[in-house]
């Protein structure tokens, strides 16, 4: 048998297949799915209630501080040796695959193929300071600028300066 | 063939090959891009500025009258044109150029910018071209740095094939200005962005300096103590103001009070500078320069008529640390820094050789 414990008060709690019962309360839910069950007590916002199994497993719901919902499966003394134990083994394993990765050259070619991917990242980040000019796509159309004629003497006000400015030197 | 004939070939062979070195001076202006060019008599006139159109918002069988460069599906509108349709499409224009110097929000569109600048230089095949562009001078009331506005204008004219060299805007005035007086003289630059100052004597710099102060910060400051948009002012004074009448007899309330706030400012710009001019010169020249020098007023925002009367007027208030001979206009404000940077081009290719 299956039974649903919640020891909050004044609560009306609806799940399918059972009828509605109002808290606290202690209800045989063996006939209900069991996930339905939790879903139903999530849907509700019941964070602080028990399941308790026939092979005396409890499924128990915490409310802690900060309302995250965290479930517990607490067995025999046995049971959770084995459980530490085979976590240890896993962990052993892992253990013994990052000695042989070190050891082995294949951390070397890891390294040499990231080093390229880093460089095209920098050239992509850098800004150039003044941006490269590139007219191959570009076209003018229809120039038409304003001008003015004006007769002027260039080459020998050029000269004159040129006097000048070599006379200086 | 005739031995007249053979001649004139000679001659016309010569003038061909001669022509192939050409010259040309590059006035980069917040406000318009002036380039002249050795062989030939035309200057052209470019407003940098250019507005970016997506090719859904207008038809390109609809831009046949229109200066636009066509990259990679965007399409930007040149020049006139662009102020034209920014007015229809209620948009903004871009400006590649702020406070005399490029701008960096704008510096992302630097090919069509070279773009504008390669058709006012226009046609250099298999002609070896040198090119003068005007930079101005480190500002005294704004600390930004010169050298990355001529690096960008000397990465474009290297993009276009063309030699180029980077020459004081102020100092190119004197070039184009001062030839009956050797080369001696303060040149004043009264462009959009900035005011541009330099004094040379005998063709050599003495000192120079750049003001944030100009036609942007008269527009600006009027528009705001009139609670009017910038660009509102700018057409007023385009317009309406002339200095030498005043803004008295304006009939138009409106007009008035926009007249009469820019008059304000103009006369606060030109007292400014001549402050500064002072200061500057007391600051940089030791030596008392032997004769009186000129000063030539040039650039857009000197275009308005009195100005010079209302220069002349407000620096007889100060005592100026060296004799001036003449205040007088440039003979053609727009331009007279392109030709100054022409002539300092042709004079500098002849030393080449």
């Amino acid at each position: 048998m299956t039974k649903l414990l919640i020891k909050k008060h004044g609560l009306t709690i609806r799940i399918a297949g059972l009828p509605t019962f109002r808290t606290p309360a202690e209800i045989d839910i063996t006939k209900i799915d069991i996930n339905l069950v939790l879903s139903e007590l999530k849907k509700h916002g019941i964070h602080d209630y028990k399941i308790k199994t026939e092979d005396k497993k409890v499924i128990e719901q915490l409310k802690s501080d900060d309302e995250h919902i965290r479930v517990e499966l607490v067995g025999s003394n046995d049971e959770i040796l084995n459980i530490i134990k085979e976590q240890n083994e896993t962990i052993n394993n892992l253990k013994d695959l990052l000695i042989k990765f070190i050891n082995s050259d294949l951390k070397d070619n890891v390294k040499q193929k990231e080093k390229p991917l880093v460089k095209i990242n920098e050239i992509e980040e850098v800004e150039e300071f003044i941006p490269t000019i590139n007219l191959g796509k570009s076209k003018l159309k229809n120039s038409s600028t304003k001008s003015v004629k004006i007769k002027s003497d260039y080459k020998d006000s050029a000269n004159n300066l040129k006097n000048v400015l070599d006379k200086k030197e | 063939m005739g031995e007249e004939t053979v001649e004139a070939a000679v001659a016309e062979a010569s003038v061909e090959k001669k022509a192939k070195v050409i010259s040309c001076g590059l006035d980069i202006g917040t406000m318009n891009i002036v380039c002249a060019r050795s062989d030939s008599e035309e200057i052209k006139i470019m407003r940098n500025v250019f507005l970016e159109l997506n090719p859904d918002e207008i038809n390109i069988s609809d831009l046949s009258d229109i200066s636009y460069i066509e990259n990679e599906g965007h399409i930007f509108i040149i020049g006139n044109d662009a102020f034209r349709l920014a007015n229809i499409f209620g948009k903004e224009v871009s400006r590649p150029m702020e406070k005399g110097l490029i701008s960096s929000k704008e510096i992302n569109a630097i090919d069509v910018l070279t773009i504008m600048i390669q058709s006012l230089i226009g046609d250099i095949k298999d002609k070896e071209m040198y090119v003068s562009y005007s930079i101005p001078s480190e500002s005294i009331d704004e600390g930004r740095s010169v050298t990355y506005h001529e690096k960008v204008f000397g990465r474009v004219l290297a993009a276009l094939g063309v030699n180029y060299k980077a020459i004081n805007e102020a100092m190119a005035i004197v070039y184009s200005e001062c030839s009956n007086e050797k080369y001696s003289g303060v040149g004043l630059s009264f462009g959009a962005g900035m005011c541009n100052v330099c004094c040379a004597y005998k063709g050599i710099e003495t000192f120079k300096f750049s003001t944030s102060r100009s036609g942007d910060w008269v527009d600006k400051n009027s528009a705001d103590s009139l609670n009017m948009v910038k660009n509102r002012v700018t057409s007023f004074k385009e317009k309406h103001l002339n200095l030498q009448v005043g803004f008295q007899k304006e009939e138009n309330k409106k007009t008035r009070r926009v007249l009469e706030s820019l008059t304000y400012f103009y006369e606060t710009l030109i007292d400014y500078t001549i402050k500064r001019i002072i200061e500057e010169f007391n600051k940089n020249v030791d030596t008392e320069l032997e004769e009186p020098i000129p000063f030539i007023i040039s650039g857009g925002t000197s275009l308005p008529d009195g100005f010079l009367e209302l220069f002349k007027n407000t620096i007889s208030k100060y005592q100026l640390p060296f004799d001036v001979s003449e205040i007088r206009r440039a003979k053609n404000p727009m331009t007279a820094v392109a030709q100054g940077l022409l002539i300092k081009t042709i004079s500098d290719v002849a030393s080449k050789k």
